[in-house]
């Protein structure tokens, strides 16, 4: 490590401008609110040499003493020019005026730029807000998903699949805090509320150096900063959730708060109307289900190098059910309840400290912890009253899952000059985890604990990247990063390196190729990737190695005319060390040793992706195909051999637009089509032998009785079949009202409207004439919405 | 764990809709199944059938195969006595190595290798009876249960399984051709006989388990027809007297164990297994809910309590455990399927041995 160092230290001073050069330096940002703005460009047409800001909205760029035309662009901003006579290291500070129209599509991956390209794909709230919503929630993720090599796992879940990789491999940050679950409601709803959101970027390959921990894709969330001179409220009011958020100024111009709260109301009313309709039932069933987020942030400018962020966030869901049954015989009362609470959650707390040291390096130091917490409690328990005595008997259950991540990150932006742009820094995290635990207490015995119980880890990191030009038409992009990994007495070290390097052909034209190498020291048993809280997050083990990947690709980029344009790119990617329940286990069997349940194995995963798209005036439509091979090898499935990934979509492709009908009216629509998935069928089936199992089961959904239950099936291979394709298409329209202080939106939508019965999950029974079927349970058939918001 | 999940499954897909997927299943040859295992105890016996695929309804039995069972000193060919059963009046021999030879017109040649494991040398430590509670982890019930627990001895074997039965030398309750003809006469409908029809040969403690299966039948026959039904039924089963220590005597009880080295995989099996690396003591809890309601009440039933200890080959434990993983598993939406091993080449089922210690361990 030493040597590269030493080796990128001088390669970079080698390039040191020699003649009498001066930086202008400052930030971007936001000339309404004050928020600073991240990835805005800074460009002198005098020397042709131009800047992008960090993550932060700073920026540094090193010209020739003399005058300079600076002009400053960002998009959905107006630009802004400036003629100044730079004689000495000068801070200059943008603000840019919102041009207040879609002036990005989310599905534009990437364009013809020299600074950005494909490197990451950023997601406007504003475009997330014109998107149809389910039961009107816009949904980030879901959003993300229209993305090409992006896929959503299956109906109602908003886990997302990034060029063949699990949910689990995608590091999702909240102001740079890892989220552990993203999803509520089972996963049909992100924890992002869209209004509290800043900005989302996605990388799905070419990493940069400074992330790290997952293999697949980077989700980087960062939450608005607040309005630094006005006071705003935002309220919607939806069939699934409201929302209320307020921001504005504590010190006008100097610093800002913003706290934003989103929660299901409904249940509010469903609880309630059961509770009074079976007040006097023998048999009442009380069902709840609420899910809420709480998104605060507070910024300082301390003075005009140092800023400092503090953010906080907590959402959770809880499920509720309560089951009673009232039986009375001969003077003798006894009642039967079944209580099952689950409650999920994360917590995060972010401060981030930002100090620009000098006019060419800044300073980040985060210091940050994030906590999800999982549990189940549950208690059946028994009250009999007999001739005025009641006694009680009952048994508590709780099961708890915890993961706690404890980060402090330095990270520098130095602008040695401005061909070189580069980052470096080093950040430590210790992380507690809680894999499983079960308490069992009951009225008449002793306590019982078993499960998997605490346990601790460390990890260690340090990165460093370059981002250069040579020439006018090359661009590299290099970085490594250092990973150690002690878990126990054991530690896993990886050097990963990170390569991209853009070749811009022309104008129209550019091609891009990207290496890069991710190792992940955690992992997520899970069956079922349908965003159930069950799924559970383990720490890799000396036994249960850390899962590595290796991933290459190649894009190309295509101004075709004025409005139309191509993206077309190819990947191959490798992992080593990804895990899966044992077959003919699931999370269900919580009370082993999780090491014993899991396999380990390999996966590999291949594809093309094409993003076409298409702006006309207020029209702007989208066209994203991926046709790709997902496969996953374990030395106990499958005698060994490779098999299809459940999520093995062949064809994935997303067909949308948002049309803006007038300066009132938006009208969006989306279409949604994938292979279905891959799934174990059973083709043969035989007797077992005779009364070696002798039971009936029954369909636990139905309640029919199975025949022939005990029979053993056979497959020719392990998902060797396709369940039906899944599809659906969403149409939206939003009706906009700007008054004087306040702007009005009702918005209208329908999820699924030609209700398409997807699968949300399906189960094998044997007819009464002995001939098998599989069974489907399809959740959203149909889903109109409505919400109104008012911002004032 | 499993209740709670699907308490909450049913609570959450409430109002959803259910429907068969259609799949085009491919036209797969069927394969031969072979179901053998054998002991020291019993005579060869091979049942051979074909596999069925999704569309068919009923299995075939094969009744035109040439089986040879050969070891390093003898070869048995087994003949064909009905339904697919292959018999032999010989005796597998504890520690020798057989091999199963299948030879069948259009089929490759079927062969399976497996030999019967040393008898076990178990004995039940002596014991008080005093009963406790054993919650099942998989369905969170309690049992009341009874601690056993039994020394392993020296046999060098690691497969172990464990079954407690109840001798009953009571009257037995028995659906007989003759009862089912009666049944006929008597206006019950041909598809409850059909159901009655299968429970021939088995022997029910009380008339109304066999009364029991009309059940399924209560959509679409009134509360009144099945009530005149039932009382036809419950006069026509016939009662008898079993004589001997004859396997229709002994009823299977719920079989429990915390054991590290003893797995319980599902309850309804009425076993546990487990593998023995120099163990010295099993514990097991022996789950009669009969029993132990009859020792708090004085109430002697006169009934034996027995522990079958076999110990298995590595085939044998092999396919029961994954047999009993597949079939729990399969209602369970997020397990993956798993294959249920066999040892037959050129086709499916089992050809392997096992061994048998009963234990004669409690009178009540």
């Amino acid at each position: 490590m030493r040597i590269f160092f030493i080796s990128f230290l001088l390669f970079i001073g080698s390039d040191v401008w020699a003649q009498n050069t001066k930086t202008i330096s400052g930030y971007v940002s936001d000339a309404q609110n004050g928020e600073r703005l991240y990835g805005a460009t800074v460009y002198d047409s005098t020397s042709g040499s131009g800047v992008a800001t960090n993550q932060y909205g700073f920026y540094s760029l090193s010209l020739p003493a003399g005058n300079v035309r600076l002009q400053v662009s960002f998009v959905g901003y107006k630009s802004q020019s400036a003629t100044i006579l730079l004689r000495s290291d000068t801070i200059i500070r943008f603000s840019l005026l919102s041009d207040n129209q879609l002036d990005e599509v989310i599905v534009k991956a990437g364009k013809v730029s020299n600074d950005k390209l494909h490197s990451v794909e950023r997601l406007p709230m504003n475009v997330v807000q014109s998107l149809p919503g389910f039961l009107g929630e816009n949904d980030v993720l879901k959003a993300l998903a229209q993305f090409p090599g992006v896929q959503q796992g299956q109906e109602g879940s908003a886990g997302i699949f990034v060029r063949g990789g699990s949910p689990d491999q995608n590091l999702i940050l909240l102001d740079g805090v890892p989220v552990y679950n993203a999803t509520h409601l089972f996963g049909f709803v992100s924890v992002f509320n869209p209004e509290a959101i800043q900005s989302v970027d996605l990388y799905k390959g070419n990493f940069p150096s400074r992330f790290g921990g997952r293999l697949s894709s980077v989700i980087d969330v960062r939450m608005k900063e607040g309005n630094k001179y006005e006071r705003h409220t935002d309220l919607t009011l939806g069939l699934l959730s409201s929302k209320l958020t307020h921001e504005g100024p504590i010190k006008k111009g100097k610093s800002s708060y913003l706290i934003s709260a989103r929660r299901t109301l409904l249940d509010l009313l469903v609880t309630g109307i059961a509770k009074i309709s079976q007040q006097d039932s023998e048999e009442a069933v009380i069902p709840g289900l609420y899910f809420y987020d709480l998104n605060t942030k507070l910024n300082f400018t301390l003075d005009p190098k140092n800023h400092l962020y503090v953010s906080m966030y907590k959402g959770g869901d809880r499920l509720f059910s309560e089951f009673m049954t009232k039986t009375e015989n001969t003077g003798t009362l006894r009642k039967d309840y079944i209580d099952v609470n689950l409650k999920w959650g994360n917590s995060v707390f972010a401060t981030r400290w930002n100090r620009q040291i000098n006019s060419r390096l800044f300073l980040n130091t985060s210091l940050s912890s994030g906590l999800f917490n999982y549990a189940i409690y549950s208690r059946f328990s028994q009250k009999v009253s007999e001739e005025g005595e009641e006694t009680e008997n009952w048994t508590d259950i709780e099961y708890v899952s915890k993961v706690n991540t404890n980060q402090l990150k330095l990270e520098f932006d130095w602008f040695p000059n401005n061909l070189h742009k580069v980052k470096f820094g080093a950040e430590a995290s210790l992380n507690y985890f809680i894999p499983g635990e079960q308490k069992i207490q009951k009225s008449d015995a002793n306590n019982t604990i078993r499960g998997n119980r605490h346990q601790q880890n460390f990890t260690g990191s340090l990165f460093a990247e370059d981002h250069f030009s040579i020439g006018k038409k090359w661009i590299v992009n290099a970085g490594l990063r250092y990973d150690l990994y002690k878990t126990g007495q054991t530690v896993f070290q990886k050097i990963s390196p990170r390569l991209n390097i853009d070749f811009l052909a022309s104008d129209k034209a550019a091609f891009s190729f990207s290496w890069s190498e991710m190792f992940q020291p955690i992992h997520l048993l899970t069956n079922s990737s349908i965003g159930l809280p069950s799924d559970i997050w383990v720490p890799a083990t000396a036994t249960i190695a850390p899962e590595r990947s290796s991933m290459q690709s190649i894009s190309g980029s295509f101004d075709i005319t004025k409005r139309l344009s191509l993206v077309t790119a190819a990947y191959y990617k490798r992992m080593k060390g990804v895990i899966a329940y044992e077959a003919g286990y699931s999370f269900m069997d919580i009370s082993d040793d999780w090491e014993t349940l899991v396999a380990q194995g390999k996966g590999r995963s291949w594809g093309i992706e094409n993003a076409v798209n298409y702006e006309f005036n207020k029209l702007k439509c989208w066209a994203n195909y991926t046709l790709s091979w997902n496969q996953r090898r374990f030395p106990e499935m499958n005698n060994g051999n490779y098999f299809p990934y459940k999520y093995d979509r062949r064809h994935d492709l997303n067909l949308g637009f948002i049309w803006k009908l007038s300066p009132v009216v938006d009208f969006s629509a989306m279409w949604v089509f994938q292979t279905g998935m891959a799934a174990t069928i059973a083709e043969q089936d035989y007797p077992g032998y005779p009364d070696l199992l002798d039971d009936y089961f029954s369909d636990s959904i139905t309640g029919e009785d199975i025949k022939d239950s005990n029979r053993i099936q056979t497959f020719s291979g392990q998902n060797n079949y396709r369940l039906p394709a899944f599809h659906h298409l969403d149409l939206g329209i939003t009706i906009r009202k700007e008054e004087r202080n306040s702007t009005r939106e009702l918005k209208l939508g329908v999820y699924n409207v030609y209700a398409r019965q997807n699968p949300y999950m399906y189960y094998p029974v044997t007819e009464s004439d002995g001939v098998r079927k599989y069974r489907q349970v399809c959740i959203f058939p149909f889903l109109p919405s409505v919400s109104y918001r008012i911002i004032f | 764990m499993k209740r709670i999940f699907t308490i909450l499954v049913i609570v959450f897909i409430a109002g959803s809709c259910i429907k068969d997927v259609g799949f085009s299943y491919p036209e797969v040859p069927s394969q031969v199944v072979v179901n053998a295992l054998f002991t020291e105890d019993e005579p060869w016996k091979i049942l051979l059938t074909y596999s069925k695929g999704a569309k068919d309804s009923t299995d075939r039995y094969i009744d035109n195969a040439t089986v040879t069972i050969r070891s390093a000193t003898e070869e048995i060919l087994a003949e064909h006595t009905g339904d697919g059963v292959y018999s032999s009046e010989r005796y597998p021999q504890t520690g020798t190595a057989y091999t199963l030879t299948v030879e069948l017109p259009g089929f490759r040649t079927i062969t399976a290798t497996s030999s019967v494991p040393g008898k076990p040398e178990c004995e039940v430590l002596p014991f008080t009876t005093v009963w406790s509670k054993y919650m099942f982890p998989n369905d969170l019930l309690d049992y009341d249960v009874l601690p056993v627990s039994v020394s392993m001895g020296n046999t060098g074997e690691e497969f172990y399984r464990f079954q407690f039965k109840k001798y009953n030398p009571e009257f037995r309750y028995l659906v007989s051709p003759e009862a089912i003809e009666s049944m006929r006469k008597k206006s019950i409908p041909e598809d409850i006989l059909a159901v009655l029809d299968d429970l021939y040969g088995q022997y029910y403690d009380n008339p109304y388990f066999v009364v029991q299966y009309t059940r399924q039948f209560a959509n679409k026959y009134s509360p009144a027809e099945l009530s005149t039904f039932e009382q036809i039924i419950i006069r026509e089963v016939i009662k008898e007297r079993v004589e001997g220590y004859i396997p229709e005597r002994f009823s299977l009880l719920p079989v429990f164990s915390d054991c590290s080295w003893i797995v319980n995989i599902a309850s309804y099996t009425n076993a546990v297994i487990g593998e023995n690396k120099n163990e010295q003591d099993a514990g097991l809890f022996l789950g009669d809910w009969n029993l132990s309601w009859a020792m708090q009440n004085g109430k002697k039933e006169g009934k034996e309590y027995w522990l079958y200890i076999e110990t298995c080959s590595p085939e044998f434990y092999r396919y029961y455990k994954t047999y009993i993983l597949q079939v729990s598993q399969r209602m369970n939406p997020y397990a993956e399927t798993i294959k249920v091993y066999s040892n037959i080449t050129n086709g499916v089922g089992i050809f392997a041995g096992y061994n048998r210690q009963m234990i004669h361990f409690f009178d009540y």
